[in-house]
């Protein structure tokens, strides 16, 4: 998107954000009461009762601030989402639906198998669906994660945060086809790394492709090497590496179900206001050049161009 | 002395085992790469035909609204033909080149037919010989991958020795012709 369309929106939404700013500034005082009441009981419970409870009492202390300021934050949240997230959307696209609080399903996040380990800790909010041009895609936040033993052997191991991104690939394809990235590279170098991913059995064959730059970011398996190649084709390669590049961040895809998946890996917790700093210009650009990068998807990877079998 | 001498035996044993063992493996590799070439191969000749089996369909359509171009269809069905003669790589790189030439011919007197250009059917096979031609494109380029992986390995040490020793010869490649770079229009 232009700056001159950014500049647009950003004037439609001036009347909101200085309600919304007014709000926020409401919801930072009360969240800096919260935090001084709870150090005070903290500090009384040190000084008073028992020193010994230094712990426990930070345990309590910050559960204290995490339900209290979801309570303080959760009406700014959702308006922000409402008037601001919401209303980026529409200027990229009215038709395309918002839902702050629903999300991909873990059933359709297991169904990429991009993930070999099924996660039994799963949330996921702000699910955009829509049809962009020719090509149905919906995407999310995702956070997965696998709970393993209890009590003192509980174990929590994190299998994926980030934006996960579904769409309908433009070619018809039988055999799923897994792209991920080519983590070996880096530290063994290629001869090493080649084994380590020809021995990879549980993920189907090995793809070599011609492309050096795809094969430096990328690894790729499918059961069927002429198909993963009609999928991958050169300019496709080209695009998912331009697509990586522009993201910095890890990106992992299945094309499966007559489906692309795309996984992008963020620590960040995307399309949240922030209470500690001002809602202005600034801050309202970081969340369009959110949307952009998923926007953009099906413009970076051509998945409109239909002029194969499947319309 | 004897015992040096056993020593010595059985250092030679294990070396030569261990030299056996790699020439077997070393061998079963090299075929297993030739026979990858072989699968490919089998792979492109299963999309060829294919599109083979669509060009009936698509001449008839393109007929049905310009009859008059009697010597594009005629250079499509002489194609066809050489297609079907053709057996070795050469021979086939040069009977699709012939192909792809006549059917690109073939749209470009679509091109004058805006009836032709409408009917659902005709789009549909265009369609459908796109997806084609980009799987004939996939198997060529698998074709190319394996006949590289082979090569490499027969023509770098130390299976160079074995290729002289057991007569293996460097596979061709599938070039990408002129005519196939310009992928054919589909609308």
């Amino acid at each position: 998107m232009n700056d001159a369309k950014f500049e647009e929106i950003i004037s439609r939404m001036q009347g909101d954000l200085i309600l919304l700013e007014d709000e926020r500034k409401k919801v930072k005082n009360k969240l800096i009461v919260l935090i001084c009441a709870i150090l005070l009981i903290f500090i009384f419970i040190l000084l008073t009762i028992n020193f010994d409870l230094i712990l426990f009492a930070g345990i309590i202390g910050f559960g204290a601030y995490a339900i209290g300021s979801g309570m303080i934050k959760g009406k700014y949240v959702s308006a922000f989402k409402r008037n601001v997230i919401a209303k980026i959307i529409a200027s990229y696209n009215p038709l395309f639906e918002y839902l702050p609080t629903s999300g991909i399903g873990a059933a359709e996040f297991n169904s990429s198998k991009i993930f070999q380990t099924i996660p039994n800790i799963y949330s996921s909010e702000d699910m955009i669906k829509g049809t962009a041009g020719k090509t149905k895609m919906v995407f999310s936040e995702i956070d997965a994660k696998k709970e393993t033993g209890s009590g003192k052997h509980r174990k929590v191991t994190p299998i994926f945060h980030g934006l996960f991104f579904i769409a309908d690939f433009n070619k018809n394809f039988k055999t799923p086809t897994f792209v991920f990235p080519d983590s070996g590279s880096s530290f063994f170098g290629n001869l090493i790394s080649d084994f380590l991913q020809a021995t990879n059995i549980a993920k189907s064959q090995l793809v070599k492709l011609e492309d050096p730059e795809f094969e430096k970011y990328f690894t790729v398996y499918c059961a069927d090497q002429i198909e993963a190649r009609y999928i991958l084709s050169p300019s496709l390669m080209q695009r998912i590496v331009e697509f990586r590049k522009k993201v910095g961040k890890e990106v992992l895809i299945s094309f499966i179900n007559s489906d692309i998946n795309i996984a992008i890996r963020m620590n960040e917790n995307y399309f949240e206001p922030t209470i500690w700093s001002p809602l202005d210009k600034n801050q309202i650009k970081q969340y369009f050049d959110q949307l952009e990068l998923v926007f953009g998807i099906v413009e970076d990877l051509d998945l409109n161009e239909r002029i194969w079998a499947k319309k | 002395m004897t015992m040096f001498l056993l020593f010595g035996f059985e250092i030679i044993g294990v070396g030569l085992a261990i030299l056996f063992l790699f020439v077997i493996l070393s061998y079963n590799s090299i075929i297993s790469k030739r026979n990858q070439i072989s699968n490919a191969f089998a792979g492109i000749d299963t999309i060829l035909k294919k599109r083979f089996d669509l060009i009936p369909n698509l001449v008839e359509t393109v007929k049905g609204y310009a009859k008059h171009e009697q010597s594009v269809f005629e250079n499509v069905t002489k194609a066809r033909a050489a297609m079907l003669g053709a057996g070795t790589i050469s021979d086939k790189v040069k009977a699709d080149d012939m192909l792809s030439g006549a059917l690109k011919s073939l749209f470009a007197v679509a091109e004058n037919y805006p009836e032709l250009k409408a009917n659902e059917n005709f789009l549909h096979l265009q369609r459908t010989l796109a997806e084609i031609e980009e799987q004939i494109s996939a198997a060529r380029r698998f074709h190319n991958s394996s006949v590289l992986e082979y090569n490499n390995a027969i023509q770098t040490f130390p299976g160079n020795l074995f290729a002289t020793l057991f007569g293996f010869k460097s596979e061709v490649f599938f070039q990408i012709t002129n005519s196939e770079r310009e992928v054919p229009k589909t609308f």
